[in-house]
């Protein structure tokens, strides 16, 4: 065994998954969650990290379109495949891992990979996309996003900028400055990020001056008990609160259905986390209340004790505004089980 | 022995112990996540062969020289706070002004991950490399003064002096403010658990999110390895160093820090991340203040305890 096919077997022993969640098919994200925590496996956090792409379930077109320019930002050895059922999840991951390691189909791969779009839909913050991947807020250099942003604030100033990006815009930031706006376009695929959800928002610094939520091919969730649902939305909370320990137990619990020991060591310590709470406090919560609320409402739900509340749209596009970019990424995690289940087709 | 030649032995400690880090933090996963312990499961290997494989990626118009500087920078950054840490009865750089240096290096790192954070070109990296700016606004004063106090009581900056200066009685035992708070500073420098928000999941991974393969080796492993060096530089600071019984020096030395290394490992997963803004507040309000009374206090124990 040469050193490189020892090298590359090793590499896929435990890849980097990067979940695509689907609208309409959270249980077989939560399958493959489960999966990957049982097998040791990390769910990667960017395409940057990512060997794996795995659909949760068949994407629509407007998710699709983000699928294409995350796969397109994925360094490679790289496999992507789709599971449209629970029980297919474990063989969609084998497979994808067992193309990882085919030597000659990945030199093939990267052969014929074209240098970076720059005019395609952009997706998320974690610079999946390279032309994403470019805003420099400083020396005000911004670019056009994606064409569908009918607000886009972006002048064409007819100066060439490096990678034929653009000259940024001023926009009006929260303490009544003239700042360097930017038009970005957050999500879908974020970790911990609801299914199909766009947040395109205008960016003063790292500050939200405008948001609005655009829903991708929403389908209704499948009818799910609300202690699972509850410990998902606290287990996507807790992920982006950066509480991995907390997220983990949350999923095992879900994986528990409900109520049971796991879940009552989580919402232990859960109750005394202050922390936490501490960290949360003062954030916009669906249904209004803070975050703080929000964490004890979720609580009760898992319990039994309480419902989940009903979050809409507009009222998430106007909490975020005012908060930093990362700030804003919390606020919608916690919006984002809640909304999945009450979209509107 | 000619303290140059502990230069190799320094950085093969560094990456051991980090490799160890590793390997402690992936055992508390699998036990969180209640998978049993297998030795397969928990070796760094696969993850290292993993990011040696995969290719650089590069984004649109990056800042190539800076964003790679700091790329390297934290690797570099930890290994020359090594540099002044004792091992056994040697040095590698014997400096009198041991203190300082380390000092220095952790405020190189505001530079490093500023410029990963710039270099990448990407909104949520620059925003990322701005909160570690913002981060280290609220913790760099508070770590500065926890390392004035032992400096105080040895009226050294050297490090072998303050070693010397503690005797039976180790500084922590008169400055645990100093020393916690020294802790928390590295675990904050490091961008490591509660600390890691300019690198968090809510930014997509912030600084590092747009590095791959062997660039993010670099990273993770700076990381690890910076944890390390801050572990290490506490013990002569307020470890009372190589100080105990029976054991030759440099056991002691490891023994106490893998102690300090097993708190950081722990905490890791256990504590939420800190958003900066609220970090801040309990930097200005709370560790300032306190740190300086360190200070006072150490003082006047000097004061007092003059011939």
């Amino acid at each position: 065994m040469g050193l490189s096919e020892r090298l590359s077997a090793a590499a896929v022993r435990r890849p980097h998954v990067l979940l695509v969640a689907v609208p309409g098919q959270a249980p077989l994200r939560w399958v493959a969650e489960d999966l990957l925590d049982s097998r040791g496996w990390s769910s990667a956090r960017s395409p940057a990290a990512a060997d794996v792409l795995l659909c949760c379930g068949e994407p629509g077109r407007g998710l699709a379109e983000h699928v294409e320019v995350a796969w397109d930002a994925m360094p490679g050895p790289r496999a992507r495949a789709t599971a449209t059922g629970a029980a297919q999840v474990p063989q969609a991951l084998d497979a994808a891992v067992a193309s990882l390691e085919d030597l000659a189909a990945q030199r093939r791969d990267a052969q014929h990979r074209v240098a970076p779009r720059l005019s395609a839909a952009d997706s998320g913050p974690g610079a999946d996309h390279p032309a994403d991947a470019d805003m420099d807020m400083e020396s005000g250099s911004g670019h056009e996003m994606s064409g569908d942003m009918g607000h886009s604030m972006h002048m064409d100033m007819g100066m060439d900028l490096p990678g034929g990006l653009v000259m940024a815009d001023r926009m009006q930031d929260r303490d009544g400055l003239r700042l360097e706006g930017l038009n970005l376009s957050l999500g879908p695929l974020l970790p911990s990020w609801p299914a199909g959800l766009r947040l395109d928002v205008g960016l003063t610094g790292d500050v939200l001056t405008h948001a609005e939520v655009v829903r991708l091919d929403p389908r209704p969730e499948p009818p799910v008990a609300t202690p699972e649902r509850a410990l998902d939305a606290l287990a996507s909370l807790l992920e982006v609160a950066g509480w991995s320990d907390g997220a983990l137990r949350a999923r095992r619990a879900r994986a528990e259905v409900g109520a049971g020991p796991g879940s009552d060591e989580l919402l232990r310590r859960l109750r005394r986390a202050r922390l936490l709470r501490w960290s949360l406090g003062r954030l916009p919560a669906p249904g209004g209340g803070d975050l703080v609320g929000h964490l004890d409402r979720l609580v009760a739900c898992v319990t039994g004790d309480a419902d989940l509340p009903a979050a809409d749209d507009d009222r998430l596009a106007r909490d975020v505004v005012g908060l930093d970019l990362g700030t804003a990424a919390l606020v919608v995690a916690a919006h984002g089980p809640l909304t999945r289940e009450h979209v509107r087709a | 022995m000619p303290d140059l030649l502990l230069a190799p032995l320094a950085l093969v400690l560094l990456a051991a112990l980090a490799s160890l880090s590793v390997v402690a933090d992936r055992a508390l996963v699998a036990r969180s996540a209640g998978r049993p312990l297998r030795a397969g499961d928990l070796s760094p290997w696969p993850d290292v062969a993993r990011l040696l494989v995969q290719r650089r990626r590069t984004t649109t118009a990056p800042d190539a020289l800076l964003w790679r500087t700091g790329g390297a920078g934290l690797l570099v950054a930890a290994a020359l706070m090594m540099a002044v840490v004792p091992i056994g009865d040697g040095v590698v750089a014997d400096l009198p002004v041991g203190i300082v240096w380390f000092n220095a290096m952790d405020v190189l790192l505001w530079a490093f991950v500023w410029t990963l954070g710039w270099g990448a070109a990407g909104a949520t990296s620059l925003v990322g490399g701005y909160r570690y700016l913002a981060q280290a606004l609220a913790y760099e004063l508070p770590l500065m003064f926890a390392l004035t106090a032992p400096a105080v009581a040895a009226a050294s900056l050297d490090v072998r002096e303050v070693v010397a200066a503690q005797g039976d009685r180790w500084h922590v035992v008169e400055m645990p403010v100093a020393f916690g708070v020294f802790v928390l500073c590295v675990a904050a420098f490091s961008l490591w658990g509660p600390f890691r928000a300019p690198v968090g999941d809510d930014l997509g991974g912030g600084a590092f999110g747009e590095a791959s393969g062997v660039d993010r080796l670099l990273l993770l492993a700076g990381r690890h390895a910076l944890v390390v060096a801050g572990a290490a530089f506490s013990v002569p600071l307020f470890l009372g160093g190589g100080a105990g019984p029976l054991l030759p020096d440099w056991a002691w030395q490891l023994a106490k820090t893998l102690a300090v290394l097993a708190v950081l490992v722990v905490v890791r997963r256990r504590l939420p991340v800190l958003r900066p803004e609220r970090f801040a507040e309990v930097g200005w309000v709370l560790l300032v203040p306190l740190t300086l009374l360190q200070v006072l206090v150490t003082s006047l124990i000097v004061l007092a305890e003059a011939p």
